[in-house]
């Protein structure tokens, strides 16, 4: 075999793969716009109002690692200390902090040492201090030394009191009554519901292309791995800016985290698909932490890139995750070649055709099918997204939003998108 | 060969990219109508409340209303359903006779019968606040009498919700008995409905439940009496104290503050200080201390020297709240070989002595 036709083949079957992957995503995303009808459909009524009086709905413990007393984590604290619940408590896991930034938190929140003991249900470092807020109610400081992010998390369950553990992204805006809408799906079904978890992109304002078009990238993650995920059984798992409540006795039933909300989600999802019972992880498709949107280049670049690290860190404690590769059947396999083995083949791809058109190796036509496979293709799939995401919502957008999104989903096929292969390439490699 | 797969490709992506296309026009379409309706909204909605807000204390202009109508039927009755909870009495049956006046409530009836969800549930919604007026229950009442068995479980409970309103105790008693079979989250937000009729309740159905066969229907019970947070009378706690179900136990010592205990429920409680379940003991030793009985005061000090740290902690605590015949167990614990129980009697009577001087 000739090198020309050793590479036309090879081309062609990239192509294959590219062009079955897109109609793959534009399924899965159709699939994710059917449920958020579905989930639109079945909870119209805002049941926050008597849920917030009701002494009936169980206590939820908000659980947030500190790691440094920055403006920024000082402000996360205190948005989570003003949610609105019933009956919840806020324990912050002050992560190896030095006594400079323990003092800052109890002058923060007034933190008096208390004689509140933690359970010992989980493995955990020592707890060096437990602190009770003066200032505000439920509010439960405890200092631990250093030892990684699964000892820290498993310090909070520890010292939880409330069978209902809440977990935030700490670059979100918390609503106030994001545990009110959270707990639903835990109230309809309580014997089986063992998680929630809640999301939805933020709305992106005047913020030029790159804004729009991290809106774009939110309404994928939450068409495919938010909303379609929820629709097939024990497949989903939180995102960037999800918001994540998890039955107490399920995590220590699971022995606690393997490294973040995310790791322990895979694994519940993986021990519950072994269970006899349709144990489930509930969705919540509102925007209750809000993630900010990329309003710049390096913004979105660092969107695109946290997310990679978070996708391959689980993969790294795949064996401390019960299935491990297939907690999420066969969804943290798609996930994975959607977002680092499509990028790469599709660079490779453009590659060659790139270098291969002066040199002979590839023909014009070849070269033709490579940019259908990618750019042509790419610009369908995109503006499918923004009518999916519109279908899936009964009010409607603005006219003015959605053609700057029907712009953003052509424009972003020119350039970003070979860029971006490179950032989730780089994202997902880099440590 | 690839110039057929070319065209077949092309034609394909072709295909997809006019289906977007007119998709995106009809979405366009459906966000310019929204703007249009929200911006109706808004310059007719102030006006449409002030009206309402003059035909509720009396002074109302019904055909100005009438006009208002004419012009968008969906904000008037909008802005009147935002007047709920806000007023009551004359007022409110002033507002209700309005949604007859205005025809608003034949519309109502006629989206009941919808077939889109939504509407329906919105119109169930709005019925169940008018029909508190007995002249709208005679227009809607029969609809919302139906929906006590539809499918749709908001349907269902806006159903329920008038019925709480409006229905004599017979019927309060069968929607109680109804709740019982509900999940959890229907059930919590009937309870907040049901909390008025706690004590007329109690005198029948709750009796009748709590001596149910059925061991989730006693749950679902006492959950709801635990809710309600009121003083009712629950005659035989004792027996719930001993129920063999760990469940029922912990529902009962949680409903022990709340209802008027014999000596009878009190013989029950102190023995759980010894129960094999640590949560149950400690939930009694709680208790006792909130509520000083001083004859358990032999059995925390036990729970005290043997029980588990949380026991043993619950159990200072609650002696802690006994002076001073507690105060001295907790001053001989202190001196105990029992490190653990003379540390915890140490700082519970530490803190009752701080307590006292404050």
């Amino acid at each position: 075999m000739t090198l020309p036709a050793g590479i036309a083949i090879a081309v062609h079957l990239i192509c294959a793969i590219l062009l079955f992957s897109s109609a793959v995503v534009v399924w899965v995303a159709w699939k994710g716009c059917r449920v958020l009808r579905r989930l639109a459909l079945a909870t119209t009524r805002d049941d926050a109002p008597i849920l917030l009086k009701s002494p009936g709905v169980p206590a939820v413990s908000a659980i947030a690692l500190m790691r440094d007393d920055s403006a920024k984590s000082l402000a996360f604290g205190h948005r989570l200390a003003e949610l609105l619940f019933p009956r919840h408590e806020l324990v912050l896991v002050l992560d190896g902090l030095d006594e400079d930034a323990v003092e800052a938190w109890k002058r923060e929140f007034n933190l008096a040492s208390s004689e509140r003991r933690s359970g010992r249900e989980l493995p955990a470092p020592a707890v060096t201090g437990v602190y009770e807020s003066t200032s505000f109610a439920s509010v439960l400081a405890i200092e631990v030394a250093a030892d990684g992010d699964a000892g820290a998390w498993n310090a909070g369950v520890n010292a939880a009191s409330s069978p209902v553990v809440a977990f935030f992204d700490p670059d979100t805006e918390v609503v106030p009554e994001s545990l009110l809408r959270l707990i639903r799906p835990m109230l309809e079904e309580p014997d089986l519901v063992f998680a929630v978890c809640g999301s939805a992109p933020s709305p992106a304002e005047g913020g030029g292309l790159a804004c729009d078009i991290g809106d774009l990238e939110a309404t994928r993650l939450w068409l495919g791995r938010c909303a379609a995920f929820a629709g097939w059984k024990n497949m989903l798992a939180p995102v960037e800016g999800s918001a994540v409540l998890v039955r107490r006795d399920a995590i220590v039933l699971a022995g606690g985290f393997a490294a973040g909300p995310l790791e322990l989600i895979l694994n519940l999802q993986g021990r519950a698909s072994h269970s006899e019972k349709p144990y489930r992880t509930a969705f919540v498709p509102e925007a209750l932490g809000r993630l900010p949107v990329p309003r710049t280049w390096s913004e979105l670049r660092e969107r695109l890139e946290t997310g990679q690290r978070a996708l391959a860190g689980a993969l790294r404690h795949r064996d401390s995750i019960m299935d491990g590769w297939f907690a999420l059947g066969w969804g943290l396999p798609a996930v994975v070649f959607d977002h680092f083995g499509r990028p790469l083949l599709e660079t490779a791809v453009l590659l060659v055709a790139i270098a291969g058109l002066p040199l002979g190796l590839v023909s014009p036509s070849l070269a033709l099918l490579v940019l259908l496979a990618t750019v042509g293709v790419g610009i369908p799939v995109s503006m499918s997204m923004v009518v999916f995401r519109e279908l899936a919502d009964f009010h409607g957008s603005d006219a003015a939003r959605l053609t700057r999104l029907l712009r953003a989903a052509i424009a972003e096929n020119f350039g970003y998108r070979q860029l971006r292969n490179l950032w989730l390439i780089g994202g997902f490699i880099r440590r | 060969m690839i110039r057929e797969e070319l065209t077949a490709i092309a034609a394909l992506l072709g295909g997809f990219f006019i289906w977007n296309l007119g998709m995106f026009a009809v979405i366009l379409v459906r966000g310019l109508k929204r703007r249009k309706e929200a911006r109706l909204a808004e310059e007719l909605q102030p006006v449409i409340r002030e009206e309402l807000a003059n035909y509720v204390s009396g002074a109302g202009n019904l055909p100005k209303l009438q006009e208002l109508c004419l012009r968008s039927r969906r904000d008037v009755a909008s802005v009147l359903m935002n007047f709920q909870g806000t007023v009551s009495g004359g007022a409110l049956n002033l507002l209700c006779e309005a949604s007859i006046d205005l025809h608003l409530i034949d519309d109502w009836c006629t989206d009941a019968r919808s077939r889109d969800p939504l509407r329906r549930r919105r119109a169930f919604g709005r019925l169940a606040f008018v029909c508190v007026f007995e002249p709208c229950r005679r227009i809607g009442g029969d609809l919302l009498k139906a929906a006590l068995d539809d499918r749709d479980p908001e349907v269902r409970f806006s159903a329920c919700r008038a019925l709480a309103q409006i229905g004599s105790i017979a019927q309060i008693e069968r929607l109680f008995e109804a709740a019982l079979e509900q999940p959890l989250l229907t059930r919590i937000l009937l309870t907040e409905e049901l909390r008025r009729f706690a004590v007329p309740l109690c005198e029948r159905a709750v009796m009748k439940a709590l001596s149910s066969e059925d061991r989730d229907r006693v749950v679902a019970c006492m959950e709801m009496l635990v809710a309600w947070e009121r003083a009712v009378p629950v005659p035989d706690l004792h027996m719930l104290l001993r129920s063999p179900h760990r469940r029922i136990r912990l529902l009962a010592l949680r409903l022990a503050p709340l209802v008027p205990l014999e000596s009878a429920d009190l013989g029950a409680i102190i023995p759980m200080l010894i129960d094999d379940d640590v949560e149950a003991a400690t939930g009694a030793a709680v208790l006792l201390g909130r509520l000083r009985v001083e004859d358990a005061l032999p059995t925390l000090a036990r729970s005290l020297r043997f029980g588990d740290a949380g026991l043993a902690r619950a159990a200072a605590e609650a002696l802690s709240r006994m002076p001073p015949k507690g105060w001295i167990t907790l001053e001989e614990m202190a001196s105990s070989p029992n490190s653990l129980s003379a540390v915890l009697a140490r700082s519970a009577l530490d803190q009752a002595r701080r307590r006292g001087t404050v």
